[in-house]
C-alpha cells in the first residue's frame, strides 16, 4: 500500500551528480541523461497538475529547456527539486495561458489523458479496470479544483511520492507549510471524493486480494 | 457541533490537544491528522492522536476519509512519458524561443516602430521641402493658375493666368531639353512679349525666377511626370477652350519626356502655389478652389496616376487643408513610431526578466 510510484524513487546519486557536472560544462548528451532520469518524473506532475496530455507534453519539453537555458542558476542544491520547480513553473505558465484562453475547460482535457492513463493491467478483471478509470478521471477532475500549491503538494506527495523536504525544496518554503498544504488539500479531496470513498475502499481489497 | 476549518497556521496545538483530550467541542487538527497518516508526527503527539481518534468519531471519521483519499491518489497510474525529451542541438542553440508565446504583434512593433518613424522623416522632409521652396514655388503656383485661370473666366485671375501660361509654354517650346523648372526666368521674360499681360508676368518671374527652390522643387515633381504625362495632357484641353492659348501651347506640344516635365509642374505645382500665397487665397481663393474640381471632370481620359496628380491638384489648392495634413500625419506618424518603440522596448526587458 506504501509504494511509492517509480517516478519518485530515486536513481543512482552519484550517476546522476556525473550528469549534473556535465551538464554544467555544456554538455548536451549529459544533459539528456538528465532528462531522461527524470522525464517521466516532470511529465507526470505537469500530467496532475494540469489534467491534460498534450499540454503536459508540452509544459515538460518547456520544462527541460529552460532547464537547459537556466542551468546556470543551478548551484550547490539537489538536482531533482530545482528541476521539478521549473516543471511546477511551467505548469503555472500553462495554467496562466489558459485562463486567458477559456476555450480550453478543464473538463475537456481529461479524456484525453485518460487515453494514455489506461494501459490495461492483466491482473485485474475488466470491471475493476472500468472502475478504476473512472475513479482516476474524478480524482483528477478534483485535483483540478484545488488551489495551485496545494495541488502541486497533494500531487508531487501522494501521486508521486516525494518526501515533504524535497517538495519543500521545489516549492522553496518550509517542511511545515508543505505538511500544511498537503493536509488542506487531502482534507478539500477528501470532501470532493467522498461520495467514492465507499467504492475506492472496493477497490483497494480487491487490488490487495489480486 | 463541528467545524472543519482549514489548518490554521501557528494555532497552539496544545491548546487543541487538551480540548480534544477533555473531549469537548473543537476544531478538527487537520494537519495533525494528515501528517500522522504519513507518520510524520513526534511520538507524543501521534499517540495523542490515536487517543483522539479513538474517542472522538468525528475525527475518526476524517481520518479514515482522508485514509482513503489518500489511497485514492496513490491509485493514480504513473504514465509512462509519451516521448523522450531529450533536447537537441537545434532546440538549444535557437536562443531563447520565448517569443512563441509573444503575440505577433509584439514581434512586429519593431519594424512597425521603423515604417513609422520613416513615414516620419519622408513626411517631415516634404513638408520642410514644401515650406522652404514657398518663394520659387511661385512658378509652379503661377502654372497651377494659369490653370484656374484658364478654366475659369475670371477678371481676377485672367491676369494670373496669362502670367503662367508664358512661363509654361516657355518651359516647354524654350527648353524642352532641359528640366523646365530651371529655365522659368527666360520663359517669363521670352514669352511674356507674347502674351498680353507681360508686365504681370514679369513681375512675378523674378520672385519664381530664385533658381534654387525651383531646383529643389523640379526633382519632386519629376517623379509625378514620367507617369502622369496623360494628366497634363488632358488638363490643357479644356483649358484651350476656355483661356489664353499660351496655356494649351505649352502642355499640349509636350511629347517626349523633356515636356512631360515641363507640363508636370502644374500638378505638383500647386503645393508651391499653397507656400506662395497664403495671402493670396483670399480674395480669389473661393473661386480657385472650385476649379480643380472642375478639372478633375475634364478629363475622363485620365490614367489613374493622373487621377491621383488630379486629386493632389486638388487637395493642394487649399493650403490650409494641405499643412493640416502634414501636420497630421507628422504627428500620427511619431506617435506610432514612439509607441512601437516603446512596446517593443519593454517587451525586451520584461523577455529579459523571464530569461
Amino acid at each position: 500500500m506504501d509504494v511509492s510510484p517509480p517516478e519518485a524513487i530515486r536513481g543512482e546519486p552519484e550517476a546522476e551528480a556525473a550528469l549534473v557536472r556535465r551538464a554544467l560544462d555544456g554538455d548536451l548528451d549529459g544533459f539528456n541523461g538528465l532528462v531522461a532520469l527524470h522525464q517521466r518524473a516532470v511529465y507526470n506532475l505537469c500530467l496532475r497538475m494540469l489534467g491534460s496530455a498534450p499540454a503536459a507534453e508540452d509544459a515538460a519539453q518547456d520544462a527541460f529547456l529552460s532547464a537547459f537555458r537556466s542551468l546556470r542558476t543551478f548551484r550547490g542544491m539537489a538536482f531533482r527539486p530545482w528541476l521539478m520547480r521549473i516543471a511546477a513553473n511551467a505548469c503555472t505558465d500553462e495554467l496562466r495561458r489558459r485562463g486567458r484562453r477559456p476555450a480550453l475547460s478543464l473538463d475537456a482535457p481529461l479524456a484525453g489523458s485518460d487515453e494514455h492513463i489506461d494501459v490495461p493491467d492483466p491482473a485485474v478483471g475488466p470491471e475493476v479496470e472500468a472502475l478504476r478509470a473512472e475513479q482516476a478521471a474524478l480524482v483528477q477532475s478534483a485535483l483540478l479544483r484545488l488551489p495551485e500549491e496545494q495541488r502541486l503538494a497533494v500531487v508531487m506527495c501522494d501521486i508521486q511520492g516525494f518526501a515533504y523536504e524535497e517538495i519543500a525544496l521545489t516549492m522553496r518554503c518550509s517542511v511545515g507549510t508543505v505538511k500544511s498544504r498537503i493536509a488542506r488539500g487531502r482534507e478539500k479531496l477528501r470532501r470532493e471524493l467522498g461520495p467514492m470513498k465507499e467504492q475506492s475502499l472496493n477497490l483497494e481489497r480487491q487490488r490487495i486480494e489480486t | 457541533m463541528r467545524r472543519e476549518a482549514g489548518y490554521a497556521p501557528g494555532a497552539g496545538s496544545g491548546v487543541k490537544k487538551l480540548l480534544r483530550i477533555l473531549g469537548k467541542r473543537h476544531q478538527t487538527d487537520i494537519e495533525a491528522l494528515s501528517a500522522y497518516l504519513d507518520g510524520r508526527l513526534e511520538a507524543s503527539r501521534a499517540s495523542a492522536v490515536i487517543a483522539h481518534v479513538a474517542a472522538c468519531e468525528t475525527c475518526r471519521t476524517v481520518l479514515e476519509g482522508m485514509r482513503s483519499t489518500r489511497a485514492m491518489l496513490r491509485a493514480m497510474p504513473s504514465v509512462d512519458a509519451p516521448r523522450s525529451f531529450r533536447l537537441r542541438q537545434a532546440d538549444v542553440e535557437a536562443a531563447p524561443r520565448v517569443p512563441a508565446r509573444t503575440s505577433p504583434m509584439l514581434r512586429w512593433s519593431p519594424v512597425a516602430a521603423g515604417v513609422a518613424a520613416a513615414v516620419f522623416v519622408v513626411v517631415l522632409g516634404a513638408d520642410l521641402a514644401t515650406r522652404d521652396s514657398g518663394g520659387g514655388a511661385s512658378l509652379a503656383s503661377r502654372q497651377a493658375d494659369e490653370r484656374t485661370g484658364m478654366i475659369q473666366d475670371d477678371a481676377t485671375f485672367s491676369q494670373e493666368a496669362s502670367k503662367g501660361a508664358p512661363t509654361g509654354a516657355g518651359q516647354s517650346d524654350d527648353f524642352d531639353g532641359s528640366g523646365g523648372a530651371i529655365r522659368p526666368p527666360d520663359t517669363g521674360t521670352s514669352i511674356a512679349a507674347g502674351s498680353g499681360p507681360a508686365a504681370d508676368a514679369s513681375t512675378e518671374v523674378p520672385l519664381t525666377a530664385a533658381p534654387t527652390p525651383n531646383a529643389t522643387e523640379a526633382p519632386v515633381e519629376a517623379m509625378i511626370p514620367a507617369d502622369t504625362s496623360s494628366a497634363p495632357n488632358t488638363a490643357p484641353e479644356p483649358a484651350g477652350s476656355t483661356a489664353p492659348d499660351a496655356g494649351a501651347d505649352a502642355a499640349a506640344p509636350t511629347g517626349p519626356p523633356p515636356d512631360g516635365d515641363a507640363s508636370v509642374p502644374a500638378p505638383g505645382a500647386a503645393a508651391p502655389e499653397l507656400a506662395t500665397q497664403p495671402a493670396g487665397a483670399i480674395p480669389p481663393g473661393a473661386s480657385r478652389t472650385e476649379a480643380p474640381a472642375s478639372r478633375v471632370d475634364v478629363r475622363p481620359s485620365a490614367t489613374a496616376v493622373g487621377e491621383i496628380t488630379a486629386l493632389a491638384d486638388e487637395s493642394e489648392n487649399d493650403d490650409g487643408g494641405n499643412r493640416t495634413g502634414f501636420f497630421i500625419v507628422e504627428i500620427a506618424a511619431a506617435v506610432a513610431a514612439v509607441a512601437s518603440g516603446v512596446t517593443f522596448v519593454a517587451w525586451r526587458t520584461r523577455r529579459r526578466g523571464t530569461a
